[in-house]
């Protein structure tokens, strides 16, 4: 049983089409990274998940329920926390705690409160007079109170310190190891990588690509090739048409080359070139995500 | 957070700089060859507890999956061995054999790596066959 399963999920602000035809899976004891640019449609695809943003297309799974469920029977089991926290500005902590335990079944009121404490959120204050972090505190810790099933953080990281963003990434890891599921998007890659074990890229409304994140890591690396003098440069544009070439760039003797999936024929291509030393590299994770979401996130 | 035994302690802040999310190495690949380094090496040693895969997945801030996969794989490679009840242990018997194995299968694969950029950068079998000769040559004398 997956967690969640969106297929061709369809939602528009307006006139402006935000989702056209949106695919993800988030496996059970997952941790599941949607990854996309600011714009790209991330936080109406978790709106649209819980119906809270009405969807025109598509077809919406969550854990065991029918498709496309809605009301309580889902509120029940899943848990989503807004960029920056929602939270009812009236209420303490405390008032929020005691709402929880009525919605969801399997409150777990210690869990709340642990969290709350280390994340330094002061239990008996009007949660409209708390700062910025601590209100995110309150949604993270009354998020993991509910102990739903799948839990949907956007942009969770915003407006915490760096300390904070660590504690939050224990939890996480923590609520996971019970069998839970979690979802989080994120516009920077490196404040996720480790913490997700999958990812799914979003970009104009679609998921280009969904991946198990080792597996992307197997499957890109770099090749270095120093050559024995620099070459004329229609000798080297042959290397792009070469099997499992992503890119490469030459600067001087040393020529660089972005690889996906075997390397032999990029090997057996680079030989001809006579080169005087050959070093295969791991490509970082974050090179791949501005390759295929476009850089200067 | 939790408490843990000292051995463990010991394990958990010894195997942290061994594993970087951003390096581009699939991270459970990171972490099997930080324990089977230090199951060879001795470091850790039989009967020795790994540390659960929530505290060590916590203490890295990784997805537990990754964790999991990785104890898989070791336990694959016949290094290690979970059990109900007692957790995860360093397996005592068949590791010498398999570490021994292990690492020559480990070297074996470095060697390949440097043939292989040997015969991209040009070198011919020929060559390759009248450096090997060289060299046992050479390491004959010195022990000799």
């Amino acid at each position: 049983m997956n967690a969640l399963q969106v297929t061709g999920l369809i939602a528009r602000h307006g006139r402006r089409a935000v989702l056209r035809g949106a695919d993800l899976h988030v496996g059970q004891g997952s941790i599941t990274a949607l990854l996309g640019q600011n714009g790209s449609g991330k936080s109406t695809l978790m709106r649209s998940v819980l119906g809270v943003h009405p969807r025109t297309g598509g077809t919406v799974r969550v854990l065991d329920l029918p498709e496309n469920a809605s009301g309580p029977r889902v509120r029940e089991r899943v848990t989503y926390v807004p960029t920056g926290g929602a939270v009812l500005p009236q209420e303490t902590a405390r008032t929020h705690f005691a709402f929880g335990a009525r919605i969801y079944p399997r409150w777990n009121p210690q869990r709340a409160l642990d969290t709350a404490a280390e994340l330094h959120v002061p239990l008996d204050q009007r949660a409209g007079r708390l700062s910025t972090g601590q209100r995110m505190g309150l949604a993270l810790a009354y998020a993991l109170g509910s102990s739903t099933e799948l839990l949907m953080l956007d942009e969770p990281t915003n407006g915490l310190d760096p300390d904070h963003r660590q504690l939050l990434a224990q939890f996480l890891v923590a609520y996971a190891a019970e069998g839970h599921s979690v979802l989080l998007s994120s516009h920077v890659l490196p404040e996720v990588e480790g913490l997700a074990d999958h990812g799914a890229f979003l970009k104009d409304g679609r998921v280009i690509l969904e991946a198990d994140l080792d597996e992307l890591r197997t499957q890109h690396a770099v090749v270095q090739a120093i050559l024995p003098d620099v070459l004329p440069s229609g000798s080297i544009q042959r290397l792009s048409s070469v099997s499992g070439v992503r890119g490469f760039e030459v600067q001087g003797r040393t020529l660089t080359v972005h690889v996906q999936g075997g390397r032999e024929a990029l090997l057996a291509a680079l030989a001809n070139l006579k080169p005087v030393d050959i070093q295969i590299k791991p490509r970082p994770l974050a090179e791949v995500y501005d390759d295929l979401l476009g850089g200067g996130a | 957070m939790t408490q843990e035994p000292s051995e463990e302690r010991g394990v958990l802040e010894w195997i942290t700089p061994h594993v970087n999310p951003h390096s581009g190495i699939p991270i459970y690949i990171q972490i099997v060859q930080a324990f089977a380094r230090a199951i060879q090496r001795g470091t850790l040693r039989p009967g020795e507890s790994l540390p659960t895969v929530r505290l060590l997945a916590q203490t890295l801030r990784l997805a537990p999956n990754t964790v999991t996969r990785a104890y898989a794989e070791l336990q694959r490679q016949g290094l290690i061995e979970s059990r109900a009840g007692a957790g995860t242990t360093v397996l005592s018997r068949p590791v010498t054999q398999f570490t021994d194995e292990a690492s020559r299968q480990a070297l074996t694969d470095e060697l390949h790596d440097v043939l292989h950029r040997m015969l991209a950068s040009g070198l011919t079998v020929t060559d390759l066959r009248r450096l090997l000769d060289n060299f046992t040559a050479s390491s004959t004398q010195d022990v000799l």
